[in-house]
C-alpha cells in the first residue's frame, strides 16, 4: 500500500514539474478578468514563415531585411509605413519645420518599454521619453561605433530634447529625405545597452514595441509575445517567426498549415495562389527597380546615341511577360519605382521597340554589318558581355533574353554570370560593359545611382555624369516640401533617361500569402501599425 | 580477415592500455599542424577569390560611403595589413579562443558557429542511422542470396537514393509527406522541449534525404564484406556443428563483417557535412552547412575561416575517436596500430 | 591478359543490372552523339512566345520550358554536357590520384610521407564546402565546375593506387625488371599500373556518378552551368520553382539524372565483382 502512494506522489510530482516546465520560457499574457464580454478578435498565434536568416536585431548595425522585419515588430519608430508606403505615425503624433533645417517632433505619451526582462523586472519599466530618442540618434551619429546605418541621419547635428515628450533636430542643411528615412530609426534604451552590452542585445533585442522578444535560436526561428502594455494591445497571443530559405518549401508550409503567412511567394504560383480561397496573397508596399546598365566610361558606351540605339533593339515587354505572371512586375521606364516621389509613366515616350529603326541609327553612326553578321566600325566589332549575377535567377534569365535580342540584329553580347561578390568587385573598379542589378528604389536612390559625387560602387556603377543632371539631385536632396521635389525630380529623371545609362527593366513587387484566416495583415511583415492590428478568425 | 577467435598474446596485453594512450596522444599532437595546415589553405584561397567583403557590406546597407570611409573601413577590420600578419593575427587569437569577429554582423565567429554545431551533429547522427538501418538488413540479403532476384531488387532500391539529387528527393518527400498527407512538417527542425513525437518528425525526413546517398556505399561494403567472411573456414565450421543459419549468419559472420564498415563509417562522416550543405538549405535546417555557404558567398573571412576550421576540427574528432573505437572492439588491429 | 578478359566477361555477363546499365549508358551516348539527328530545334534559342507548352504538345514531345526552349532537344543536348562533365572530372581526378599515388607508393619514405600528409589535409576538408569555395574562386560555370571537382576528386585513387603499389612492388617480376635496367617509369606503367588498376576502375565508373550528382548541386547552388547552357542539374534546379505549374521541367531532368547514375552505379558493382578474384 505504502509503494502505491510514493507512486501517486512521484507521478503528481512529475506531473507538476512537467507542466511547470513547459509554461517555462513561455509568458502568459495577463488573466485579468474581463469587465465586459472577450472580443473574439483576441487571442491566437500566428506562425510567419520568412526566407531570410537574421543575424542581429540592433537597429544601429542590421542590414538584413530578416533582422529589419523583427525589429520592426519589437521596436518602433518615429514614424512607420503602410500598406501604401506611406508614412504614417508611430512613437511621433506629428512634426513641423520651424525653418528648413530644423524638425520639431511631438512624441506620443505612454508608451513604455518592454518589461519582464533582464533590463526591466516585471511591472517595474518606464516610459519611452525624448531622451531616449536623443540617445538613439547619438548613437547612430557617433562614429565611435561604426553603425552601417549612420547615413539615414547622417545629415543631422544636432539632437535636443527640450521637454520629455518633444524632440528638436538640427540638420546642416534642408534634407528632403530625413523623414522618408525615420521608419528605419528605430528607438533603442540606453540602459538595456548598458547593461547587456552590444553583443547580447544584438541577440535578445527589448524595445518599446507591439511584440515582446522571447527566444532566437538562429537560422531556425524567433519566438515573440503580445506586448501587454503596448497603446495598441495586439490581437495576437503569440507570433513566430519561423526561417524558411527555399521558397516553394515555405509555400508547401503555408498550404499544409505549419505557417500561416509566407512572405515571398515563388512568382509560377502567383497567380494560382490568388485563385485559391483559402489564401489571400498581398503585393508589397514597395516595388524593386531592375535595371541593365552601360558603363559610360568605357568605349563605345560613351556616346549616348549609340546607347539610345541599342535599347531600341530591346522588346523588354515580351521578357518580362514571358519571366513573370501577370501583375508581378511591371514595365519600368526610369528608375523611380511607383509609390515613390517622383514617380513619372509619362517616360514611356522615351522608350520604343523598333529593329529596323534601331539598326538603321547604328548604320548612321557608322556600324555596318562585317562578313560575319556582326555589326563593325573601323575594324572593330560591336561585341561586349553583359555580366549578370549567378543567385538571381530572373536577372540572368533576362541577361539571356538581352543577348538573344542584340544578337538578332548582329550585336554579340555574350551573358557572364558572376557571383555576387565578383560582380561588385567588377562594377567598382569599372571593369563592365553592361550589367544587369537592381537596388537603390528608395526616394533617394537616384541620387546614389546616377550624381557624379558617387561613380562606383555602391552606387554609380555605371560613371554616368551630367553637371544639369547632378544640380537637380541636389537641389531636390535639399527640398523638404514633397510636391516641390517631385517636380524636381521629375525634370531629373526625364533628363538622364533621355540619355540611357541605364536600361530600366522592371520594378517588381514581392508577394506575401497569407491564410484567409488572417485579417488586417499589411504586406510584407507588418501585423501591428497605427493602421491596422493583425487577427485571426477563429472557426 | 582473421576472425575475432584468435587471442591476443598475454605479454601483449599486458602493454595494451599505456600504447592506446600514446596512440592518441600522437594523433592529437598530428591534429594541430592539421588545422594550421587547413587554415593556411582556406585563408589564401578565400582571399583569392575575387570580391571585396567591404564592398559586399556596403552595397547591402545601400548607402553611400565616400573612399575615405572605405579605406578606414577596411583599415579598422584589418584587411589592408600584409596577409602574412593577418594570417599571423587569426593563428595567435585562435590559439587562445577568439575567432574574431565576423565581418558582416560583428558578432563573435566562435558563438555563431558553436551554436550551428547540435543541429549538423543531430542530422547526421540521424542520417547515420537510417543509413545503417537501411544498409545492414540489405546488405546481409544481398550477399546472402547473391544475384538473386531478391539481391537485385534490395541493392536497387538502396542505390536509387544515391542516384538522385539531394535537393530534388528532398523537395519530393516534402510534396508527399507534409502537402499531399500532411504527416510531416515541410521544414525546419524542432526541439525536445516541444515534444518527442514533435522533435522526430521534423528530423525524418531531412536524415532519411541525407542518409539515402550514404546507405548505398555501405551497403556495399556490408554485402562485399559479408561474402568475403562467409567463405571463411571458420563459418563452415559452424555451419557443421549444427548450428542455424541464422545463428551463423548474425552471430559470427556480421560481426566480423562489421568491423571494416566501422572504419569506413568514419570517413563518410566527412561527406555527411559536407552533403549537408543542400539539405540543410531545402529543409531549413539551422546548421553549421547553410553558414558555411552563406559566409563564403559574402566573403566573410572570419566566419569561412571560423567555419571550416571547426568543420576539419569535427571531422578529425570523429576519425579519431572511430580508429579508438577500432582498436577496442579488436585487439589485433589494435596491436597493428600502435606500430 | 585474353584469356583474363574472357573470364572476366564471362562473370560480368552473368550480373543481370550490370549488364542493363552497361546498355543504358551506350544507348545514352549514342542518344547524346547523334542529337542534331534526333531533334531539329536549337536547345538554346529562346522562343519567348511558347514557354512553358505542357509535354506531348506537337512538335515539343516533352514541352517547352521558361524560355520557350524544347525540353526534349535540351536533354538530350544535355546529355553530352553532363557526360562530359562527368568524364572530365574523372579523368582529371584519376590522372592526378594515379600520380600521387604511384609516386607515393614506387618511392615511399620521404615522397610518400609528404604526399600522404596532403591526402590526410584534403581528407580532412568537407568536401563540398571545399568545392564550393574553389567556385568561388574561379566563378561559375561549367568548365570551373569540372576544375574544382576534379581538383577535389582524387584523393580515394591515390590512397588505392599506393596500397595496391605497396603490395606489388615486393613482387619478383619488378625485381627483375629492375635488374634488366628498365626505368622506374617503365616499370611503373607498364608492370604496376596494369596490376593495380582493378579497383580504380571500379571506383572511377562509381565517381562518374558521383560527379554528375555533385554537378548538379552545385548548379542548386546557382554556381554551375549557367543559363542557356543545357546540363541537367541546371535544368533541374531552375524547374523546381514551377514544380506546382509545370512539372515536367524538372522531372524529365531529374529521371535522367537518377537512370544515369543508377547505370553507372550497376556498372560499376558489377565489374567490382567481375574484377575481384577473392570472390567465387
Amino acid at each position: 500500500m505504502r509503494c502505491r502512494r510514493w507512486l501517486l506522489a512521484i507521478v503528481a510530482l512529475a506531473l507538476i514539474f512537467g507542466s511547470l516546465a513547459g509554461c517555462a520560457g513561455q509568458e502568459q499574457p495577463k488573466a485579468t478578468p474581463p469587465a465586459k464580454p472577450a472580443d473574439p478578435k483576441v487571442g491566437g498565434k500566428i506562425v510567419a514563415g520568412n526566407p531570410y536568416g537574421p543575424t542581429t536585431f540592433d537597429p544601429a548595425y542590421c542590414t538584413e531585411q530578416g533582422g529589419i522585419d523583427v525589429i520592426n515588430l519589437v521596436m518602433d519608430a518615429l514614424y512607420a509605413r503602410d500598406d501604401k508606403n506611406a508614412i504614417i505615425p508611430d512613437l511621433a503624433l506629428s512634426h513641423e519645420n520651424p525653418d528648413p533645417t530644423t524638425w520639431v517632433f511631438k512624441l506620443r505619451k505612454g508608451v513604455m518599454w518592454h518589461d519582464d526582462n533582464e533590463v526591466f523586472p516585471k511591472g517595474k519599466s518606464r516610459e519611452v521619453t525624448s531622451a531616449d530618442v536623443k540617445y538613439t540618434f547619438e548613437r547612430l551619429l557617433d562614429p565611435a561605433n561604426k553603425s552601417p546605418r549612420v547615413s539615414l541621419i547622417s545629415t543631422v547635428t544636432k539632437v535636443e530634447a527640450p521637454d520629455p515628450y518633444t524632440i528638436k533636430v538640427t540638420t546642416k542643411e534642408p534634407d528632403a529625405f530625413l523623414l522618408e528615412n525615420l521608419p528605419s530609426v528605430y528607438i533603442v534604451c540606453k540602459e538595456a545597452i548598458d547593461k547587456l552590452g552590444k553583443e547580447k542585445f544584438a541577440k535578445a533585442p527589448i524595445g518599446c514595441g507591439p511584440f515582446k522578444f522571447v527566444e532566437f535560436k538562429p537560422d531556425s526561428h524567433v519566438k515573440l509575445v503580445r506586448n501587454d502594455a503596448y497603446y495598441q494591445k495586439p490581437y495576437l497571443d503569440e507570433l513566430t517567426v519561423k526561417i524558411i530559405p527555399d521558397q516553394n518549401v515555405s509555400l508547401v508550409a503555408l498550404e499544409s498549415n505549419d505557417v500561416q503567412v509566407t512572405e515571398i511567394l515563388p512568382s509560377p504560383e502567383i497567380p494560382r495562389m490568388m485563385k485559391n480561397d483559402k489564401f489571400k496573397v498581398y503585393p508589397s508596399p514597395t516595388w524593386a527597380y531592375r535595371y541593365a546598365s552601360f558603363n559610360c566610361k568605357k568605349e563605345p558606351f560613351t556616346d549616348p546615341k549609340l546607347r539610345k540605339a541599342l535599347c531600341m533593339a530591346l522588346d523588354i515587354d515580351l521578357g518580362i511577360k514571358a519571366i513573370f505572371p501577370e501583375g508581378v512586375a511591371i514595365r519600368a521606364y526610369g528608375p523611380v519605382p511607383k509609390n515613390v516621389v517622383g514617380y513619372d509613366e509619362t517616360l514611356k515616350d522615351l522608350w520604343q521597340f523598333d529593329k529596323t529603326k534601331a539598326k538603321e541609327a547604328l548604320a548612321a553612326l557608322g556600324w555596318k554589318p562585317g562578313s560575319d553578321g556582326i555589326l563593325q566600325k573601323g575594324g572593330k566589332k560591336l561585341q561586349f558581355t553583359i555580366k549578370a549575377p549567378s543567385q538571381d535567377p530572373n536577372r540572368m534569365k533576362f541577361a539571356v533574353i538581352l543577348s538573344q535580342q542584340w544578337k538578332d540584329i548582329g550585336v554579340k553580347a555574350d551573358v557572364q554570370s558572376l557571383e555576387w561578390g565578383t560582380l561588385i568587385d567588377d562594377m567598382n573598379k569599372g571593369n563592365t560593359d553592361v550589367y544587369i542589378v537592381g537596388g537603390f528604389s528608395g526616394a533617394s536612390g537616384m541620387g546614389f545611382l546616377f550624381h557624379t559625387k558617387n561613380q562606383g560602387v555602391p552606387g554609380n556603377a555605371s560613371f554616368y555624369s551630367n553637371k544639369q543632371v547632378d544640380a537637380l539631385i541636389d537641389k531636390g536632396s535639399v527640398t523638404v516640401d514633397t510636391a516641390a521635389r517631385e517636380k524636381i525630380w521629375k525634370e531629373a529623371q526625364r533628363l538622364l533617361v533621355s540619355e540611357y545609362p541605364h536600361i530600366p527593366l522592371y520594378h517588381e513587387a514581392w508577394f506575401t500569402a497569407a491564410s484567409n484566416k488572417v485579417n488586417d495583415f499589411f504586406a510584407p511583415f507588418t501585423f501591428n501599425t497605427s493602421k491596422n492590428n493583425t487577427w485571426l478568425t477563429k472557426n | 580477415m582473421v576472425p575475432r577467435g584468435t587471442a591476443t598474446p598475454g605479454h601483449a596485453r599486458k602493454g595494451i592500455g599505456a600504447s592506446l594512450l600514446q596512440f592518441i596522444a600522437r594523433r592529437t599532437l598530428i591534429l594541430l599542424p592539421t588545422l594550421l595546415a587547413i587554415s593556411f589553405v582556406v585563408f589564401m584561397m578565400v582571399r583569392l577569390a575575387p570580391g571585396d567583403p567591404v564592398m559586399i557590406l556596403i552595397r547591402q546597407s545601400e548607402q553611400t560611403v565616400g573612399t575615405e570611409e572605405i579605406e578606414k573601413l577596411r583599415q579598422d577590420l584589418g584587411l589592408n595589413d600584409p596577409l602574412p600578419v593577418q594570417f599571423g593575427r587569426f593563428v595567435n587569437r585562435a590559439l587562445h579562443g577568439d575567432l574574431g569577429k565576423s565581418l558582416f554582423t560583428s558578432q563573435d565567429v566562435f558563438e555563431t558557429i558553436v551554436e550551428r554545431i547540435p543541429p549538423t551533429i543531430l542530422l547526421t547522427c540521424s542520417a547515420m542511422t537510417v543509413s545503417i538501418l537501411i544498409a545492414i538488413p540489405v546488405g546481409v540479403l544481398s550477399a546472402t542470396r547473391q544475384y538473386s532476384k531478391l539481391d537485385y531488387a534490395a541493392l536497387s532500391g538502396a542505390l536509387i537514393g544515391v542516384s538522385m539529387p539531394s535537393f530534388w528527393l528532398g523537395f519530393m518527400l516534402i510534396l508527399l509527406f507534409a502537402l499531399r498527407l500532411g504527416i510531416l512538417p515541410a521544414a525546419g527542425m524542432a526541439y525536445l522541449d516541444e515534444g518527442f513525437g514533435t522533435f522526430l518528425k521534423h528530423l525524418v525526413m531531412p536524415s532519411v534525404t541525407l542518409g539515402v546517398g550514404l546507405a548505398a556505399v555501405i551497403t556495399r561494403l556490408v554485402r562485399s564484406s559479408m561474402l568475403e567472411v562467409i567463405r571463411q573456414d571458420y563459418v563452415r565450421t559452424a555451419r557443421s556443428k549444427g548450428l542455424s543459419e541464422r545463428t551463423v549468419i548474425y552471430k559470427h559472420a556480421l560481426k566480423n563483417a562489421l568491423i571494416p564498415v566501422v572504419t569506413v563509417i568514419g570517413m563518410q562522416f566527412g561527406s555527411l557535412l559536407g552533403g549537408a550543405v543542400i539539405v540543410e538549405t531545402i529543409f531549413a535546417w539551422p546548421g553549421m552547412g547553410r553558414q558555411a555557404v552563406a559566409s563564403i558567398m559574402r566573403r566573410d573571412f572570419p566566419m569561412i575561416q571560423g567555419n571550416v576550421l571547426l568543420m576539419c576540427t569535427l571531422f578529425v574528432m570523429v576519425n579519431l575517436l572511430i580508429d579508438i573505437l577500432y582498436t577496442v572492439i579488436d585487439p589485433r588491429i589494435r596491436v597493428e596500430k600502435m606500430k | 591478359m585474353e584469356t583474363g578478359f574472357v573470364v572476366f566477361w564471362q562473370r560480368f555477363k552473368k550480373n543481370r543490372m550490370a549488364l542493363l546499365g552497361l546498355c543504358f549508358l551506350s544507348l545514352e551516348v549514342a542518344v547524346a552523339a547523334f542529337a542534331p539527328l534526333l531533334t531539329p530545334h536549337d536547345p538554346t534559342r529562346l522562343a519567348l512566345e511558347k514557354t512553358l507548352l505542357p509535354p506531348l504538345t506537337p512538335g515539343h514531345p516533352l514541352g517547352t520550358d521558361e524560355f520557350g526552349m524544347d525540353v526534349f532537344a535540351r536533354l538530350i543536348y544535355g546529355g553530352r554536357i553532363s557526360l562530359v562533365v562527368g568524364l572530365i572530372v574523372i579523368s582529371l581526378s584519376l590522372t592526378i590520384g594515379l600520380l600521387m599515388g604511384s609516386l607515393a607508393g614506387y618511392y615511399g619514405g620521404w615522397l610518400d610521407n609528404v604526399i600522404m600528409r596532403l591526402v590526410d589535409l584534403l581528407a580532412a576538408f568537407p568536401f563540398f564546402v571545399l568545392a564550393i569555395s574553389i567556385m568561388a574562386v574561379l566563378g561559375p560555370g561549367i568548365y570551373n565546375v569540372m576544375i574544382a571537382l576534379g581538383s577535389v576528386s582524387w584523393i580515394g585513387y591515390a590512397r588505392m593506387v599506393r596500397g595496391q603499389f605497396l603490395g606489388l612492388k615486393e613482387k619478383e617480376f619488378v625485381e627483375s625488371a629492375r635488374a634488366i635496367g628498365l626505368s622506374d617509369w617503365t616499370i611503373i606503367r607498364k608492370y604496376l599500373l596494369p596490376n593495380a588498376m582493378a579497383p580504380v576502375i571500379v571506383q572511377a565508373t562509381l565517381g562518374m556518378g558521383g560527379a554528375i550528382l555533385s554537378a548538379s548541386g552545385l548548379s542548386f547552388l546557382g554556381l554551375g552551368a549557367q543559363p542557356p547552357t543545357p546540363e541537367w542539374g541546371a535544368m533541374l534546379s531552375a524547374g523546381q520553382i514551377y514544380i506546382r505549374r509545370a512539372p515536367h521541367l524538372s522531372t524529365y531532368p531529374g529521371l535522367a539524372i537518377m537512370f544515369t547514375v543508377l547505370a553507372f552505379n550497376f556498372l560499376g558493382d558489377g565489374l567490382r565483382d567481375s574484377l575481384d578474384p577473392r570472390l567465387k
